[in-house]
């Protein structure tokens, strides 16, 4: 309708079935009864109608209205306007068959009896054109077919409609001629301006206002009676108007027959013979009779006919009443299945209005679940079931909530029950529409026990995050301080307490008490209080047991023990519960105590304390590692402290030795030097004066001095290895070994001493002079130790291996025994006397000490012929 | 002869049995420089400025090397030798440290200092009559010397 407004020219000649107007009659009846302006309105124009029509009948007569006279074909046509005509099929297309056939019939009748028609005329006479209007009635009623006029075939049926009427309308004609005495082509003339006069004025007047009103119409009725039941097709109405038809039939063959009477006695009052009179009685009398009986059967047909079908159709009615009854029973118990699975479902149901959010219906399950009674719970709106917090949420979700989506998952919600505590609901929600009103059917489960195992596990597991985190806190804590405020800490996140303290007085101990606290920041203010827990009291409890206490608040005041904290009291948080467990040893004494009090909600429970034991278990094996720590740590600074009490020690005796060796380097030697050279001196100066013995003494003066000097330089040397600060650097192995041999060339040379080398340009990390020297002992070591008359043979080999760079020299020497050789090198150890192989003893502990100096390493390998001593140092690199 | 005229050596040694030695020990070897002994550092020092006794050039002439001992009564022969490097003209004086000490401290020491050579003084007569000649040879018949006054 709405489009049909906003575009009321049918500009496309398919129409749409907004623009499509059905003939939709309101029973006369239920509008006039119908208690609201509308009905009056409508009632009072209805009734204005009325007196319109009736006062036109009277003022401008039935056969005053004629306008224009034409001849057509010799006929004399009369045409006019008849105003209740207009009006009547205007009601009866917009209203229905009662609403113009009143009006019409009522117009005719009073119009005629104005013009002192007999009154049984006037009856009859004022049928035809409530006739008129049942045709119209008839049309509609039966072909339903669209009335707007705004198509071809609309307008066909209209003008088909209007032409039938005007014909069923001018009957009047014949009619008023009773009262009127006119001839025949008067007659004629004034039905044949009848029929078209009627029927231009539907088409002109009234086809017009029907296609520019009719929408407008239609809207209003739609809008105003919509609860009067429009009649679109009734069977009964339709028989009414047949047997109208019928009956009227009957009525004008009964006038024709009277007229018929009328003229009879006309005849028969002329002079006529008796044969004559006797031939036309009889005539008449046969017509008069055949006339009733036909005017009989037709009116016995139309009642007799209303009779049957309508008892047929009431029939009919009952058989479609039986069958809607059954259906409706179907419905009924099929409802109640319905019912019951709604009623009966164990999962809480219920359905609400989703605009206001008002219950419609409720499930016992949902009364059950909730604690309310359905009235209680009819009652209210969804939203008095969510907690108020949650209200904000939910308007939000209606708002977005999809009203097309059929079936949604409405997620998980809050819900409050009449005693006030809460359900976790995962609800689902089914939108529908239920008369013409869209309800949402609600489905609940209630997860709060999924839930609540899933918040126990997920706070289980936050525990045992906590045990781990604090397992490897304790252990990486390096001080009984750390330990103890990581355990108070940890201890109070663990149990949720707002206080947690933790002390240790070490073992046996107690006037040493060691403690830290952790507080929420609730007890912030509590924050400086130093009131070191005394091991008295309420203490004592948790001191001289192994096993944990756990008191609730009450118990805690209560406890005979606890006497609060006497003149601390004002300084000391106060204690509301409390659940302490001792720290132990390894072997089971009691060193402090792990305590939490005032736990943010309720009081402690068995799983605190286990949570609590178990947090004391590592607390105590980290404390007593941290104890164990420190020991070792300062058992570790007390010999740190010694070895470098040590170390200056034997500097200081080093530095006497070097200040020792230094005075026997220059102050032996010189008195050696004087007695050598002096001996000397006599030797040469006064030999010719000394006998044989003189001069074997002092050769021997000479000699012991030379040997004197040689030890004392060896044993320089010696202390002056690993004394002398030595640079480490690359030394190139074979120059060495080749600056070496040329330094020895003369000793070889008097030896006869073959030497094969076979060094590859080896860079080696050493001390160079040393190195020097080490390879200078063995080699002329391995020159002199030969047995006498056997040429020297010495071989010299190195190879790199691994980072290291390893020599050996071998020789073809006397040997070394088993037994002696770690003993060769130490210092003045000689194995043979110096008039054999002389020396002092002391090369190759110089050897063995500038090796361990280079972190280098040698060893010794000897048998019948000849020793090798392989020697290894470090390969140099470059950094 | 070199073109100064200067022939005297100066020795610079505490030890008296040493003294003789190195004077049999130059005889030995024929050399006939004459040798300006002193015992101590601080008498090298005045011996060298010409102070008191040793004011007369003639009887205590400058010489043309000394012979430095290092472990000396007074002053030591470090010290001696940082002073003499730290005189003028003086400064040029060949010193040829001879002493027993095989110390690296002391030779590097000496070095530091500017020593010409360092001798280890033998115990071995033969040896050091040997150390001498040759130490006659080099620094009396071969090297040139400079002026140094």
């Amino acid at each position: 309708m709405q489009s049909a407004d906003s575009n009321p020219a049918p500009a496309h000649p398919a129409q749409t079935d907004a623009q499509r107007l059905f003939w939709r009659p309101l029973p006369l009846a239920s509008v006039l009864g119908q208690s609201d302006y509308a009905g009056f309105i409508v009632a009072v124009i209805w009734f204005a109608i009325n007196a319109a029509c009736i006062w036109w009948a009277i003022v401008n007569g039935s056969f005053s209205w004629n306008l224009w006279r034409v001849d057509l074909f010799g006929t004399h046509v009369v045409f006019g306007f008849y105003l209740p005509w207009s009006l009547c099929v205007l009601l009866v297309m917009w209203f229905g068959l009662e609403w113009a056939a009143v009006p019409a019939y009522l117009a005719t009748l009073f119009g005629t009896l104005h013009t002192s028609m007999p009154v049984d005329l006037a009856v009859v006479n004022a049928l035809h054109n409530p006739l008129a209007m049942a045709v119209y009635f008839l049309f509609y009623c039966g072909l339903r077919h669209d009335y707007s006029l705004r198509s071809r075939k609309s307008w066909l049926i209209f003008i088909a409609a209007s032409l039938l009427a005007s014909i069923v309308s001018s009957i009047g004609a014949f009619i008023s001629e009773f009262n009127v005495a006119v001839s025949g082509a008067e007659l004629w003339s004034n039905w044949m301006g009848w029929w078209p006069n009627a029927f231009l004025q539907s088409l002109l007047i009234d086809g017009p206002l029907i296609y520019l009103f009719s929408p407008a119409i239609e809207r209003t009725k739609q809008r105003y009676f919509r609860r009067v039941p429009a009649e679109l097709f009734s069977m009964q109405k339709l028989l009414l108007a047949v047997s109208m038809f019928v009956l009227c039939l009957a009525l004008f063959i009964l006038v024709d027959d009277r007229w018929q009477d009328i003229r009879a006695h006309a005849i028969l009052a002329a002079p006529l013979s008796d044969d004559l009179r006797a031939q036309i009685q009889t005539q008449f009398n046969v017509q008069h009779f055949v006339v009733w009986v036909l005017a009989l059967l037709l009116a016995g047909t139309s009642l007799g006919g209303v009779i049957v079908a309508g008892r047929w159709v009431r029939r009919l009615h009952e058989r479609a009443d039986s069958e809607t009854r059954e259906v409706r029973d179907e419905i009924r118990r099929s409802e109640a299945r319905f019912r019951n699975f709604f009623e009966r479902n164990p999962v809480p149901m219920w359905a609400f209005d989703p605009d206001t959010g008002r219950f419609l219906e409720v499930n016992p399950a949902a009364l059950h679940a909730y604690g309310y009674s359905r009235d209680e719970f009819l009652s209210m709106t969804i939203f008095d079931i969510h907690p108020p917090e949650d209200i904000k949420h939910l308007k939000k979700k209606f708002k977005s909530a999809d009203a097309s989506e059929p079936f949604r998952h409405a997620g998980e919600w809050r819900h409050l029950r009449k005693d006030g505590s809460l359900i976790d609901a995962e609800v689902h929600v089914s939108s529908m529409k239920m008369d013409g009103r869209s309800v949402s059917l609600v489905l609940v489960h209630d997860i709060s026990p999924r839930k609540q195992a899933h918040t126990a596990m997920e706070k289980r597991t936050q525990e045992l995050r906590i045990l781990a985190a604090a397992s490897l806190e304790l252990a990486g804590a390096q001080t009984m301080e750390q330990v103890l405020q990581l355990a108070a800490d940890r201890a109070r996140q663990l149990t949720q307490a707002n206080l947690a303290v933790t002390h240790s007085w070490g073992q046996g101990n107690h006037g040493h008490i060691t403690w830290r606290v952790s507080l929420t920041p609730q007890y912030a203010h509590w924050a400086d209080f130093r009131v070191p827990p005394d091991g008295t009291g309420i203490y004592k409890l948790v001191t001289q047991k192994l096993h944990p206490v756990r008191l609730t608040r009450t118990e805690l005041q209560h406890h005979p023990q606890f006497h609060g904290f006497g003149k601390y009291s004002e300084k000391h948080p106060p204690l509301n519960g409390l659940l302490a467990v001792p720290l132990t040893t390894r072997d089971g004494a009691v060193t402090g105590a792990l305590m939490a009090s005032d736990k943010v909600d309720g009081e402690f429970d068995i799983q605190d304390e286990v949570l609590l034991m178990q947090l004391a278990q590592t607390a105590s094996v980290s404390l007593e590692n941290v104890q164990l720590n420190d020991a070792l740590l300062r058992h570790m600074q007390e010999l740190e402290r010694r070895v470098a009490e040590r170390t200056q020690e034997l500097d200081i005796s080093n530095r006497e030795l070097d200040a020792f060796a230094y005075s026997v380097a220059h102050d032996l030697r010189a008195p050696l030097r004087a007695m050598h050279g002096f001996a000397n001196a006599i030797l040469e100066d006064y030999g010719s004066r000394l006998d044989e013995d003189g001069h074997n003494y002092l050769t021997r003066i000479v000699n012991a001095a030379r040997n004197m000097d040689m030890l004392i330089q060896d044993l320089l040397a010696y202390s002056r290895v690993g004394r002398v600060h030595m640079v480490m650097e690359g030394v190139r192995l074979d120059e060495l070994i080749g600056e070496i041999l040329a330094e020895l060339a003369p000793d070889i040379e008097m030896r006869q001493a073959v030497i094969r080398v076979d060094v590859p340009s080896l860079l080696t990390q050493a001390h160079r002079g040393t190195l020097k020297q080490i390879i200078l002992n063995l080699v002329s070591n391995a020159i002199k130790f030969v047995a006498p008359g056997k040429r020297p043979e010495v071989n010299i080999h190195a190879r790199a291996c691994e980072g290291w760079v390893e020599m050996a020299v071998s020789d073809n020497g006397i040997g070394i025994a088993a037994e002696h050789r770690e003993r060769i090198f130490n210092v003045f150890e000689r194995l043979h006397g110096a008039e054999a192989y002389p020396g002092t003893g002391i090369g190759l502990s110089i050897v063995k000490k500038g090796l361990a100096c280079m972190h280098g390493e040698i060893r010794v390998e000897s048998g019948e012929t000849g020793s090798t001593f392989r020697l290894r140092l470090k390969e140099f690199r470059h950094e | 002869m070199n073109r100064n005229g200067r022939t005297t050596i100066l020795l610079v040694e505490d030890d008296l049995n040493d003294v003789m030695l190195i004077k049999r020990a130059f005889s030995k070897s024929r050399i006939v420089n004459p040798i300006a002994c002193v015992e101590n550092g601080e008498d090298a020092v005045a011996y060298l400025r010409g102070d008191g006794k040793y004011a007369d050039r003639r009887q205590h002439p400058l010489p043309f090397m000394l012979l430095l001992d290092l472990k000396l009564p007074r002053l030591s022969g470090h010290e001696v030798l940082q002073w003499l490097r730290g005189q003028p003209l003086l400064k040029r004086l060949p010193v040829v440290v001879l002493t027993s000490s095989r110390e690296p401290v002391d030779i590097n020491r000496a070095y530091e200092l500017g020593a010409n050579s360092y001798l280890v003084k033998p115990v071995v007569f033969e040896e050091f009559a040997a150390l001498m000649r040759q130490l006659q040879v080099y620094w009396l018949m071969l090297s040139e010397h400079p002026d140094i006054g």
